[in-house]
């Protein structure tokens, strides 16, 4: 189910994913705050805009699963996807 | 479940269709409200730059969108946490972070009140940045809320004991969700606190 993309991994593992996936959105959260404060103009609007989209795909990839979507896509693209039996 | 059964067998007897589980189902619609509701936040988010460039007043406090961003990441690993915890059937720490998540979602909505009390007297909504300051948070706001409810209903049915490591849809969708509501505020902290130069902006 919803694990599905880390199927068979034990909670304590996930959970220490979980973790390591926060660290990086907490550094790159500072770094935009004293980026914000020691650049400007386009170098500036360039090094957030990098940070953000980071930020965004760190937690659509680890904490939303957003390929597990894109398997089911495939599966009933393919004709495999699971299918209710009642 | 009979009647959902009916409807599968028509459609795959008019029309050839497989009828896809539920989950599949599940996600598919989710995602597809997640993709829609991502455009509407860009569409506000670019509508700061439009209106207002990249200037931000002064009275403007950074450490305070600093914090909330803190508060809403912190909130979406305990809302990872309630989904790995209902994936493994440990409904009493999924019930344990989906609690802590609605705690830090309403220490986010005490910040933002704050924040909003300081900024009708800084920057009303009647000058350009106060229109898509007060816009933006308040449209995100609106989805901590729901996000809030969303989460409390989930509480309520783990505490009936109706999930469980085959079944907890729920948790998951809910987690997703919040996620999302995290994943905005990841544009929207920049676009409002960082981006440009602070200027002298008085109340109009």
């Amino acid at each position: 189910m919803a694990a599905d993309s880390h199927a068979g991994e034990s909670q304590g593992t996930q959970n220490k994913r979980g973790l390591i996936v926060l660290v990086i959105l907490a550094v790159l959260t500072v770094a935009e705050f004293f980026a914000a404060i020691w650049f400007e103009d386009a170098l500036q609007l360039i090094l957030l805009g990098i940070s953000a989209v980071l930020k965004a795909l760190a937690i659509a990839h680890y904490f939303m699963h957003w390929r597990q979507i894109l398997d089911h896509i495939g599966d009933i693209a393919a004709g495999d996807a699971e299918v209710d039996e009642d | 479940m009979a009647m959902t059964g009916l409807l599968h067998a028509d459609l795959h007897e008019k029309y050839g269709t497989k009828a896809y589980s539920s989950l599949t189902m599940h996600r598919l619609g989710l995602w597809l409200f997640i993709i829609s509701d991502a455009f509407f936040f860009a569409a506000l988010i670019s509508s700061r730059y439009f209106v207002d460039g990249t200037s931000r007043p002064d009275t403007l406090i950074q450490e305070l969108g600093l914090v909330l961003t803190a508060v809403l990441l912190l909130s979406s690993l305990s809302a990872y946490r309630a989904e790995v915890a209902a994936s493994h059937g440990d409904t009493e720490g999924a019930k344990r972070w989906i609690l802590l998540t609605i705690l830090a979602g309403l220490v986010f909505l005490g910040g933002v009140v704050f924040e909003w009390y300081e900024a009708f007297h800084d920057f009303p909504p009647s000058t350009g940045f106060g229109t898509t300051f007060f816009t933006l948070t308040g449209i995100h706001t609106t989805h901590v809320i729901s996000g809030i409810i969303l989460l409390a209903f989930v509480y309520r049915r783990a505490a009936r004991g109706e999930y469980g490591p085959d079944h907890y849809w729920g948790v998951e969708g809910a987690a997703k969700y919040w996620h999302f509501v995290d994943l905005a505020w990841v544009f929207i902290y920049p676009t409002l606190y960082l981006v440009g130069e602070s200027v002298e902006m008085g109340a109009h």
